[in-house]
């Protein structure tokens, strides 16, 4: 599967790539993004499986990434990994077709049991 | 100084922080004390108003941010020589302290965001004066292989 990993923190982007091997998703091929308009490009470009997104970032944040891309009815699988983490948040992603809400920090378990039935 | 108040209970804080580092991360309760804080985050609603802050001591605002990504400590020990952090551990510790809105409890029910890191001197006048009146606990940390530092966190009434 390939998998975009979208956050506006190098950092981040680092410790899901980590967090995703140390909770048994390794094999894939992952690609980064630090914003919704440059998710966007490569979701277009590269047609990835999942997204793994952050909530707030520069110039793009994630819902607004998530709303163009069901808009644009690409069939990609679509996940929230974000310090949000009020229900109200949560609603929202969910109403705007995201297949789950990870809340940072996350650990190599709760990972896996959010991304397990994306990958199933 | 502010009065002491379980914003977070102790073992909730090190398990949030050894979750976030993927280290063993110990947390006791500590006296705050406001002169040593080096960094400070300021925490706001969906209205703008200043709901929470949280701070750092120079030895933790390295280390948190070291860990994160685990940076060698050498870079630890170049900033605290050097009085103030580097780019990167900055930048990590500005990622630790988005993520760390999460332990303020009212961030389940609204939305809660982090916006600036105060760094230097200045921090520690930001925060005594924003945080007059407000509940405050701080935290001595050990971070697995990084070593101490305290932290210390401000919850405001709306």
């Amino acid at each position: 599967m390939k998998i975009l990993i979208v956050d506006d923190s190098k950092a981040m982007r680092m410790i899901v790539t980590r967090t995703l091997k140390q909770a048994g998703f390794s094999g894939h091929t992952t690609a980064e993004a630090s914003n919704g308009v440059e998710a966007l490009q490569k979701i277009e470009e590269d047609t990835p499986d999942i997204v793994l997104c952050d909530w707030n970032m520069p110039e793009m944040n994630g819902i607004e990434l998530l709303g163009k891309v069901r808009e644009a009815q690409h069939n990609v699988r679509f996940g929230f990994i974000t310090s949000e983490s009020s229900a109200e948040t949560k609603a929202l992603a969910i109403e705007n077709g995201a297949d789950f809400v990870l809340t940072k920090p996350f650990t190599a378990d709760s990972m896996q049991l959010a991304l397990e039935p994306v990958f199933a | 100084m502010p009065a002491t108040a379980p914003i977070v209970e102790t073992e909730e804080f090190g398990k949030f922080l050894t979750d976030l580092f993927g280290l063993k991360v110990q947390s006791t309760e500590a006296a705050t004390d406001t002169g040593t804080i080096r960094a400070a985050t300021e925490y706001v609603d969906g209205d703008g108003q200043l709901r929470g802050l949280i701070a750092c001591d120079l030895p933790c605002a390295a280390r948190l941010g070291a860990a994160l990504t685990q940076i060698p400590m050498g870079a630890v020990d170049d900033s605290l020589d050097a009085g103030a952090l580097s780019d990167n551990l900055a930048e990590n510790l500005a990622e630790v302290l988005n993520i760390a809105v999460n332990l303020f409890p009212e961030c389940h029910s609204q939305r809660l965001v982090a916006t600036t890191t105060t760094q230097g001197e200045e921090a520690s006048t930001l925060f005594a004066e924003k945080t007059e009146g407000a509940a405050v606990c701080s935290f001595d940390i050990d971070i697995q292989r990084y070593g101490k530092g305290v932290i210390t966190i401000a919850r405001l009434e709306s």
